[in-house]
């Protein structure tokens, strides 16, 4: 890549604008967070221990993710720095020890599945993007909202919004690949998912009627949503192809909502908020200067 | 100066935590595939071309929990993970013969239901259901095979021959 075209590329990552997206996105995750959280169970801690399927698994003792009042303890402690966060309180700190509690509340969820539970990974990954904005910026965050003009001042850098984009794409493009790796191009064949259809999914769905009434369909839903997934790293080469990915995936979660009642919903939304166009509208430009095309 | 000097520090700092941020969760979750929270998702990944399907039903034809002799399909959804020397999940489930995607063959289906009955002496028998869900032709799939089994407890027949034996006496 020539120097010149690298240099602008970063130039334009550092590049900062009004911070409405910013503000207005990190409450819905910090919400959609807390709904998670909200949502958890303990699990199943009554169980034998299996293998370590977390981070702190791995450094922790089993006692930690077996006694429930730990897990209660970080709960409520994840609320109290998220609403923090939220009002924009004890920055950047607050927004690191949301990061912090939510990671370790759903590693102690991981930990006491005999599953998995992949719902909870994409907003831990944004979480984190937004403490590293609150990292660089709380200093300028905090003097604007003491002169009172947070609204207007340039706060919110482009890479944040980048990395959300990236963050969401990798999870579906490993996703993918998984299936790839797995089985190969013939995961795709349509036959599996008629039988994950007729075993478990909702008989009186539209999607569940229409895979199982030709296996033709069946592999062009199932080998559509493998390539979909598999190429959802295309979202970070443009502003078309972002929107249509986001709005496959939104389909995509949709059908598997009504056939199976996997829900995915949180993914939805933040795919919504981050793929479909509405960082590019007028409101979050740079003062005097319009956003370049993703 | 300064000023500038603190803004090209904070400029390069931005670029290298990008720099790690996407190599961290790029690289890691390709070595590890199921570390919370790193994660390359395995949902679905399992590719199956048939799959079982039980039923248990009592001496007086009411239905019984699966998981009781062992064949409750455990987790349908995601493969177990295999990487950093490790093979399974957080938690074990309950111990069952039905892997998804094979089908059981009697012998062992008969030797599972009978270890299980020994601790239900109240069951002098059960019928079990095994139906096979697969492709039935090109276009759908359905029911490809279908076995039914009376299983005895074999407590029963531990009974029956010292009622035979007291007879003798």
């Amino acid at each position: 890549m020539p120097a010149d075209s690298l240099t602008a590329r970063t130039r334009n990552l550092l590049q900062r604008s009004r911070p409405f997206f910013g503000q207005f996105s990190l409450w819905a995750l910090l919400l959609t967070c807390m709904y998670l959280v909200a949502d958890l169970g303990h699990g199943y801690p009554d169980r034998d221990k299996d293998s370590a399927v977390s981070v702190i698994g791995l450094l922790l003792p089993e006692s930690f993710f077996s006694d429930e009042r730990v897990f209660e303890l970080c709960r409520w402690a994840f609320f109290a720095v998220a609403i923090c966060w939220f009002f924009r309180v004890g920055l950047p700190v607050t927004s690191w020890l949301t990061v912090v509690f939510y990671t370790v509340v759903a590693s102690i969820y991981w930990e006491n599945l005999p599953w998995f539970r992949h719902k909870y990974l994409v907003p831990n990954w944004l979480l984190i993007v937004y403490a590293m904005w609150m990292q660089f910026c709380s200093t300028e965050i905090k003097t604007s909202l003491a002169r009172g003009d947070f609204w207007r001042s340039r706060l919110f850098p482009r890479w944040v919004y980048v990395l959300s984009v990236y963050s969401i794409a990798l999870f579906y493009t490993f996703s993918g690949y998984s299936k790839l790796l797995a089985c190969g191009p013939g995961w795709g064949s349509g036959l599996s998912l008629q039988i994950w259809m007729q075993l478990f999914g909702n008989q009186e769905s539209y999607v569940t009627e229409f895979v199982l009434s030709d296996r033709r369909a069946a592999a062009i839903l199932q080998s559509g949503a493998l390539w979909l997934e598999c190429l959802a790293f295309a979202a970070l080469l443009s502003s078309r192809l972002r929107i249509a990915i986001g709005l496959g995936l939104i389909g995509l979660h949709l059908a598997i909502d009504s056939s199976f009642g996997i829900d995915f919903r949180t993914n939805i939304l933040l795919v919504a908020l981050f793929f479909l166009p509405i960082y590019d509208l007028k409101l979050a430009r740079p003062l005097g200067n319009d956003l370049a095309a993703a | 100066m300064s000023g500038s000097e603190d803004r090209s520090h904070g400029t390069r700092a931005e670029l290298l935590a990008i720099g790690a941020f996407c190599a961290i969760t790029f690289a890691v979750p390709l070595v590890v595939r199921e570390l919370y929270p790193f994660s390359t998702p395995t949902m679905f990944s399992f590719q199956v071309e048939q799959c079982c399907v039980y039923h248990v039903i009592d001496h007086e034809g009411q239905p019984l929990s699966l998981r009781t002799f062992g064949l409750q399909l455990n987790n349908p959804h995601d493969p177990p993970v295999t990487s950093l020397g490790r093979h399974g999940y957080g938690r074990k489930s309950p111990f069952s013969i039905h892997n998804y995607g094979a089908v059981a063959p009697r012998d062992e289906v008969v030797r599972q239901v009978q270890q299980c009955l020994l601790r239900h002496p109240e069951l002098p028998f059960v019928l079990v259901r095994q139906a096979v869900i697969g492709p039935i032709d090109s276009r759908s799939v359905g029911l490809v095979g279908e076995s039914t089994w009376q299983i005895d407890n074999p407590l029963d027949e531990t009974r029956t021959s010292q009622r035979l034996d007291n007879r003798q006496r």
